[in-house]
């Protein structure tokens, strides 16, 4: 009786196991999403995965995508590049993701392309600036503009709109993203007629930059480029004015953080950064946007929140028009990818960068508010 | 003119907090002959600590600066004092490696702690001190009552073990019970928590050349610097403590014949040591307001550099060391090209090595260091 029973529930397992995995495999796709959840950028990981996971969300509410349920998984990278790549095989080898958001930081971004590539699986970063990302192969995507066209509209901004002809720049050399804009910064800026009085680099770790600026404020600059990221930005401004460097702060992307304030705090004030996106933004769906991050999230979305929707809005859209779960199926509808998204119509070029423009950004009271577009 | 005396400022800025990590590390060096590699980890906790202070308590400023750098002296020195008793003094009589290994492994572990321990696993890292503190009060009554996992010895004192399991008990019920703070900071991670400089003190700058200031802060970390350091002289050239700490530094077994406790004397020289280190933390807190659970690492290690510049054990071979190391750093910075020039190559990375540089050439020249002792032939 006992063992007959044993057998029956057995029985019972097996073929919930089977029903239950025919049931899954035709009814949910999987999508990974990575972000550096935890170290140096950590407010970057949270944003990123609020950002993707409510777009996510508002799909399966709503019936989901082509009779498929979203099932999404998170993956932390630390930042670090290992720990990114090993995120990036996990999703792949163990959880067998159709498509992959992620993820935030260059550096890392480039650890894990090589792998999204060579086992095929489309992968589109949301935020990722380095022109090399998608060098790496057709599989990789990104929906924010390049270095190249940040480091432009900096340089730009400083000259024509400040009306300033010298500028200074620090940065983290052992960086790739903060060592690419300021180059393109100093070349563009050259370019327009304005003259770079100092260029210094530093190491990342230390929380002394005193020797770099007593050299940048020897040579008097009316613009401070910092393109760092907001941890060492905040630090970097603060001690500048302590020396009594008067210069306007410009900044990249790298900024956009309210952690930017705590440690900046007045110093910060006045500076001004190129961002992909502003939660001032009158777009329709950007507004809404805005609202729905806010309803669930009890704060404002910052940039990276909005490109990690609009990351998660163009898989949707291409497994949409794919209409299947098949990774090569998703890259190849992705590529044709003509989307109304909160920024405006994303296209991709050839080499599968977002065609699109950005804003500048004003540091006024503890917040970053819209001061003007630049398109490309 | 202005740039150089600028650079000498914040020159000195650096050198003073190199110093008074490295008096920590030359003090326990020349007594117990052993580099506490966990200094570094000592000095960030002392911000840590002191950050929660300014934080929690609302006071006048003068008052709260006097202490937010006196509390966490004094709870580094409690660290100090667990660190001593549960990992090095077990290891005295082994091989000094044995210590050594043990040192690295205090370090990773506090730096790793702190990271953990922050935001949302707060409470996990409050539940494993309680655990660990509960571990250890059983491994006592094991062994005092039951004879369990070791046979009770004549020289096994319960007494030994009631300050770790005081401080675990204390470090859990803080970590519990800041957990709310934490969040609030959103202080995760790696990330770093930012150091409420502004209650503490008003930033001022006196003018001193054309463009160049001085500022109250800088100032302040000079003055108590000097005045810790005069204190400590004093403590160790005038006092009985101080004789016994000398006398240790020579032969322990001699001074032990003599009727000191020598492991008193170690254990004084840890607190002061980690009472300095805190007092480090503190210092370049208020002055680099950017907190995070391995601040500690770079510190630690130019401080360990600056000692063995200054020669190791010698005190005011210390503070000339972490000043002359932090000088060196500042002016490397300064002075090498960066790559802003025709060349477009960036020299400026080569600053951090100078303070490598410095230390191949004093091993080379004069292994003992500025002050130190030649090594004398026993006989």
């Amino acid at each position: 009786m006992k063992k007959s029973l044993v057998v029956l529930l057995a029985l019972a397992m097996v073929l919930g196991l089977v029903l239950g995995g025919c049931q899954k495999q035709a009814k949910e796709v999987k999508i990974g999403i990575i972000a550096p959840i935890s170290g140096e950028a950590a407010t970057f990981g949270e944003s990123t995965v609020n950002g993707a996971k409510l777009y996510f969300d508002q799909v399966n509410a709503a019936g989901g995508v082509e009779g498929m349920k979203i099932v999404y998984f998170v993956e932390d990278d630390k930042g670090n590049p290992t720990e990114g790549a090993n995120a990036y095989s996990k999703l792949i080898d163990q959880n067998k993701v159709s498509a992959i958001v992620g993820t935030v930081m260059s550096k890392v971004s480039l650890a894990g392309a090589p792998i999204a590539q060579n086992k095929g699986v489309p992968m589109i970063s949301p935020t990722s600036t380095n022109p090399a990302v998608t060098l790496v192969g057709n599989f990789i995507f990104r929906a924010c503009f390049i270095d190249p066209f940040q480091g432009f509209v900096a340089a730009k901004f400083a000259y024509n709109d400040l009306g300033k002809k010298t500028a200074a720049v620090i940065y983290d050399s052992g960086n790739d993203y903060t060592k690419g804009l300021a180059e393109v910064f100093r070349d563009e800026f050259t370019k327009m007629g304005g003259k770079v009085t100092a260029f210094e680099s530093y190491t990342a770790g230390t929380s002394d930059f005193n020797a770099q600026l007593v050299k940048i404020k020897a040579t008097n600059p009316d613009v401070l480029f910092i393109p760092n990221y907001y941890n060492d930005a905040g630090l970097i401004a603060k001690q500048a004015r302590e020396m009594g460097i008067k210069a306007i702060f410009l900044g990249g992307d790298g900024w956009d953080s309210p952690d930017l304030f705590k440690i900046g705090g007045k110093a910060i004030e006045g500076g001004f950064f190129v961002n992909h996106f502003s939660k001032d933004s009158q777009v329709p769906a950007a507004k809404k946007f805005v609202a729905d991050y806010k309803a669930k999230y009890n704060k404002d979305p910052d940039a990276l929140a909005a490109l990690a929707y609009e990351a998660a809005m163009i898989v949707v859209d291409a497994i949409k028009r794919a209409k299947s779960a098949d990774p090569k199926a998703i890259r190849d509808a992705m590529e044709k990818t003509n989307l109304e998204t909160l920024t405006g119509v994303v296209k991709f070029d050839q080499n599968r960068n977002p065609v699109k423009g950005a804003v500048i950004l004003e540091c006024k009271d503890g917040q970053a508010v819209y001061k003007a577009s630049v398109n490309p | 003119m202005e740039t150089f005396l600028s650079q000498l400022i914040f020159g000195l800025q650096r050198g003073t907090i190199y110093a008074l990590i490295a008096l920590g590390y030359t003090m326990v060096y020349g007594v117990v002959r052993l580099i506490n590699f966990a200094y570094g980890e000592v000095f960030m906790i002392g911000a840590f600590v002191s950050f929660f202070l300014v934080n929690a308590v609302s006071l006048p400023q003068p008052i709260l600066v006097v202490l937010a750098l006196l509390v966490p002296m004094v709870t580094c020195s409690l660290l100090g004092l667990v660190m001593d008793a549960l990992a090095y003094r077990p290891l005295r009589q082994k091989p000094r490696l044995a210590a050594l290994i043990t040192a690295i492994g205090v370090s990773f572990f506090l730096s790793n702690f702190v990271s953990y321990s922050s935001g949302e696993t707060v409470r996990s890292s409050a539940i494993a001190a309680f655990l660990l503190a509960g571990v250890l009060l059983l491994y006592v009554l094991g062994v005092k009552y039951l004879n369990f996992p070791v046979k009770a010895t004549p020289n096994f004192k319960p007494m030994k073990f009631v300050i770790p399991i005081v401080s675990l008990l204390l470090v859990g019920y803080i970590f519990w019970v800041s957990k709310d703070l934490l969040v609030e900071l959103r202080w995760k991670g790696s990330s770093f928590a930012s150091y409420p400089v502004d209650r503490l003190i008003t930033i001022e700058k006196i003018p001193l050349y054309k463009t160049v200031y001085i500022t109250n802060i800088q100032i302040m970390n000079f003055i108590v610097s000097v005045i810790l350091m005069v204190v400590l002289s004093y403590l160790v050239n005038r006092t009985m403590t101080g004789m016994a700490m000398r006398a240790s530094k020579n032969n322990k077994d001699a001074v032990a014949l003599m009727g000191v406790n020598v492991n008193r004397v170690i254990s004084i020289t840890f607190i002061i040591g980690t009472a300095l280190a805190g007092a480090a933390g503190v210092l370049s807190a208020i002055t680099y307001p950017r907190l995070t659970a391995f601040m500690g690492v770079q510190p630690g290690l130019k401080a360990f550099i600056a000692a063995v510049l200054g020669g190791i054990g010698s005190i005011e071979g210390a503070m000339l060391g972490g000043i002359i190391m932090g000088v060196a750093e500042q002016f490397a910075i300064g002075l090498l090209p960066s790559s802003y020039g025709p060349s477009r190559i960036d020299f400026t990375p080569l600053a951090d090595g100078v303070a490598y540089a410095i230390l191949i050439v004093v091993l080379l020249l004069r292994p003992q260091g500025i002050f130190g002792e030649p090594p004398r032939e026993k006989l």
